[in-house]
């Protein structure tokens, strides 16, 4: 009997699974069928990314609406199809399509590995030199206007100024943000920028502290935040002074590491490149300058610890969503973000009940003045936004049949008019010059006042050193560790990872020479087999010189390490503490280079 | 220079399988390759054609085939090719040479290379592979020595390089600075240095090397060489030219300190985030003065 009931549901389960494989392939059949209808009625550009985050997707869809419209008037029928694809399944999706050959036309860049660029994705360095013609079209547009608004007439004077210039160049950073080192090229053009910011709540500011004004210095944070606790104590409310996760608690860690430790990086710099490496940082090590010993480098974990008094308890185990659950909920005085969670949670507290709802207030992360008692003697000052790049990048992929109607599509969106319209309704920074961020947005406008780079003990990102860094720096943050716990077993555990770390570095700049030297013999075969005429011959020489000089880097990569390493052997003191982490780190090594 | 003559255009197969190749697509460029070579079309994209394909040879990632690369080389050498096309092979036979750890005949290709076309980037390409290969570790004597070689050989060119048309030389330079700077020749990495960040520019070269070029000369004159006014205006270099670098702050106190920008200069540049307070607090704090 339980045999046959056994065979029973075995068929069921057969004749579901044939239903389901069933469905999928008719579904399957069903997408291509649309597609090609799609591509039968007009030209269709597929665009994919992972900006989930509210406003973001109708912002995009205002763009695509508006060129559509566009194309039409000009009489060609242009379908432009929007994917948001969740951040988790992102890569694999666009893994998946990349090397199947069925990739969308524009692709947003990101989270995929960056090799994938020299392979599927055409640099658009050349593009973006020659200017953008729909600058001129606005000129135009705007000269048959009668009379100008004000806001008009503030961005004629823009269009005037950038008509002429190439399309990098109308962007705030020069499309620096999508520059690609490794390839020496341009893949991508982006719409946004975005920085990080302190969100408070205006209305509890002002019924604790009797005023709305934000914090101008770290002390005065620090004074607000005590307050804050002294009143929800007082009322026997549940009230955090700052609302924080892991996720927070990480950008507070950077951010003052870098006010406190920047001019070290400034040191420990070798090359005079403006930027202490890891294997400068390392070296630093071998020196005994860096050590977790450090007073400046101890002053930027006790800011840390000091605000972290502030935070939920167990704010370890705490996801970003819970603590912007927190502040939305008027439950906390501040909370720091980027200018990506501002529309999101603006609309969240909107959708609240009106006496649940309150003022969000921005102001940048309070710097430590240089008279505060404790760690004024090392403040160096904010870190600087110069380099907030052009975000929300999209490369053109090589499977597009439209590369041209692509490339109209990211000129079209980026007019000062447009990037405006679109970061307007997506309520993120827009990055063309002439472009205007709505009021709200304006407090995260890049501030380029402030200094670069820190003395973290990470050697390469991702590495060893920066695992082991996190293992122990987060207890002691949390309260389960103290400093000499937290000093002693980071100095005594670095040498074999920093070892470990230092070989990958050493021996992986020359893995990837020789995808380099192929690339390089593309363009040299380019220049002598491509078009003769003297322009599009110097275009060909000038990427040629461009794909050489990652190739030079990578080439020279082991020599400059040996130099550096040389110069440090002469300069190791004479103290015990560390000479024995340099005989650790040195055994260590030569175990790592044996195998 | 040897330029290609005019002709016919370019079979769309052949052009297919060079952008293949740019892709490092090489199973298809191969196919693509081979299919131009069966064409009936102008000789010289035959011969093409037939580097092509020796080059995927050559430079795929797996499965390499040496030997039928250099033969293929070969065939196209006997054929007399046009004369940047046969220079092209030795760059490329060169490497093949280097490959097989044949150090010697690699070098004298390249030796024949710069010889006979330096003024070419073919012949540049050459000679940056040749000072990286015969240079020895950085901070040696034998590295000045190979770098000395390559500035009189520089400094003899016939052409005159520009912004415009830099050929390969910025990036010649960039690597000569390189040797002289951690050879504590400073002099001589200064010179080079001008001439990578005056024949090069952004769109060149990058923007992120010609910032840093700059902080590393600033740098040398203010802590090597002691000369802060010299400094004073390669950071000043970088705050107009390179406004979205992370380093312009610190380049704009310094290149106050060093007096080498006035107040109205430096308000007319419009930094975001430089008010006038933190002006007033620059010019009177870093060099005592507030014009």
């Amino acid at each position: 009997m339980a045999k046959s009931d056994n065979e029973g549901n075995s068929k069921y389960i057969n004749l579901l699974g044939l239903a389901v494989l069933l469905v999928c392939y008719v579904g399957a059949i069903w997408n291509v069928v649309k597609a090609k209808r799609q591509e039968e009625r007009a030209d269709v550009i597929r665009i994919v990314h992972w900006q989930l985050e509210l406003g973001v997707r109708d912002g995009l869809q205002a763009m695509i609406d508006k060129f559509e419209i566009y194309k039409a008037e000009q009489g060609q029928a242009v379908e432009v199809v929007q994917i948001p694809i969740p951040e988790r399944a992102y890569n694999q999706y666009v893994t998946t399509q990349l090397i199947g050959g069925t990739a969308p036309d524009m692709i947003q860049i990101g989270f995929f590995p960056m090799e994938y660029l020299g392979r599927y994705f055409y640099p658009l360095s050349n593009e973006i030199q020659k200017p953008n013609p729909f600058i001129a079209e606005r000129i135009v547009e705007l000269s048959q206007k009668e009379s100008l608004t004000e806001a008009e007439e503030a961005e004629s004077e823009y269009l005037d100024i950038l008509v002429d210039k190439p399309w990098m160049d109308t962007f705030r950073d020069g499309l620096r943000g999508q520059f690609r080192p490794d390839f020496q090229e341009y893949f991508g053009v982006g719409f946004s920028t975005f920085t990080v910011r302190m969100y408070y709540n205006k209305n509890l500011f002002k019924k604790v502290l009797g005023h709305d004004r934000a914090p101008s210095s770290f002390e005065e944070l620090i004074d607000f935040s005590n307050q804050i606790v002294a009143y929800g104590e007082k009322e026997n409310i549940t009230l955090l002074p700052i609302a924080s996760s892991k996720y927070q608690a990480r950008v507070f860690r950077y951010l003052y590491l870098g006010e406190i430790t920047s001019d070290l990086a400034r040191e420990y710099d070798m090359d005079y490149n403006g930027v202490a490496d890891g294997s400068e940082k390392l070296m630093a090590m071998l020196r005994g300058d860096l050590t977790p010993w450090n007073e400046q480098y101890a002053a930027s974990i006790d800011v840390v610890q000091e605000l972290a008094d502030f935070f939920p308890r167990g704010f370890m185990s705490m996801g970003r969503e819970d603590s912007g659950f927190a502040f939305v909920q008027g439950e906390a005085g501040m909370i720091t973000s980027g200018s990506w969670d501002a529309m999101s949670y603006l609309k969240k507290i909107q959708d609240q009940p009106e006496e649940s709802r309150f003022e969000v207030g921005i102001f940048d992360l309070p710097p430590i003045s240089k008279t505060h008692p404790k760690y004024g003697a090392f403040a160096d000052g904010r870190r600087s936004e110069a380099a907030a790049g052009t975000g929300f990048g999209f490369g053109i992929t090589r499977f597009t049949r439209n590369f041209d109607l692509c490339v109209e599509f990211l000129q079209f969106s980026t007019t000062p008019q447009h990037n405006t319209e679109l970061n307007e309704i997506a309520k993120w920074i827009p990055v063309v010059h002439g472009s205007v961020p709505s009021g709200f947005l304006k407090n995260f406008e890049p501030n380029s006042v402030g200094y670069s780079g820190d003395a973290s003990f990470a050697v390469m990102t991702g590495g060893k050193v920066t695992l082991l860094e996190d293992q122990v720096y987060w207890p002691l943050i949390s309260g389960d560790s103290t400093f000499e716990t937290y000093a002693n077993d980071l100095w005594n555990k670095l040498p074999p990872e920093a070892a470990t770390d230092y070989k990958r570095m050493y021996q992986g700049s020359t893995e990837s020479i020789p995808n380099r030297q192929a690339r390089r013999t593309a363009y040299l075969a380019n220049v002598v087999f491509g078009d003769q005429d003297p322009a599009a011959r110097t275009a060909a020489e000038i990427q040629l010189q461009r794909s050489l000089q990652p190739l030079m880097q990578f080439q020279t990569s082991q020599k400059t390490l040996d130099r550096k390493m040389e110069i440090t052997l002469e300069q190791i003191p004479d103290d015990e503490k560390i000479q024995e982490f340099n005989q650790n780190f040195f055994k260590a090594l030569e175990r790592e280079m044996s195998q | 220079m040897c330029l290609q003559p005019l002709r016919a255009e370019k079979p769309e197969v052949l052009v297919n399988a060079w952008q293949e190749y740019q892709f490092l697509s090489m199973e298809t460029a191969e196919i693509y390759f081979k299919q131009a070579l069966a064409l009936d079309t102008d000789p010289q994209y035959l011969l093409e054609a037939k580097v092509g394909l020796a080059m995927v040879n050559q430079y795929k990632e797996q499965g390499q085939d040496l030997e039928t690369a250099k033969k293929l080389y070969t065939q196209v050498l006997e054929q007399d090719p046009p004369t940047e096309m046969r220079q092209l092979i030795f760059s490329f036979l060169a490497d093949l040479h280097l490959s097989q750890g044949e150090d010697e005949e690699a070098l004298e290709l390249l030796d024949a290379l710069i010889a006979e076309c330096a003024n070419s980037v073919i012949g540049q390409d050459a000679l940056i592979r040749k000072v990286i290969l015969t240079m020895g570790p950085y901070g040696s004597e034998e590295s000045v020595a190979v770098a000395d070689e390559a500035v009189s050989l520089i400094e003899n060119l016939s052409i005159e390089p520009t912004q415009a048309r830099p050929y390969l030389i910025p990036l010649i330079s960039s690597l000569l600075g390189g040797i002289y700077f951690w050879a504590d020749d400073f002099e001589q990495s200064l010179a080079q240095s001008e001439i990578f960040t005056t024949l090069g520019n952004a769109e060149t070269t990058s923007y992120g090397s010609q910032y840093a070029a700059l902080y590393q000369m600033a740098k040398i004159y203010e802590l090597e060489l002691n000369q802060p006014e010299k400094a004073g205006v390669y950071y000043r270099r970088i705050v107009e030219d390179y406004p979205n670098s992370n380093i312009s702050y610190y380049a704009l106190e310094k290149a106050i300190e060093f007096k080498a920008m006035t107040r109205s200069e430096v308000e007319a540049l419009r930094l975001p985030g430089v008010t006038p307070e933190i002006l007033t607090e620059l010019f009177t704090i870093e060099s005592g003065e507030d014009d």
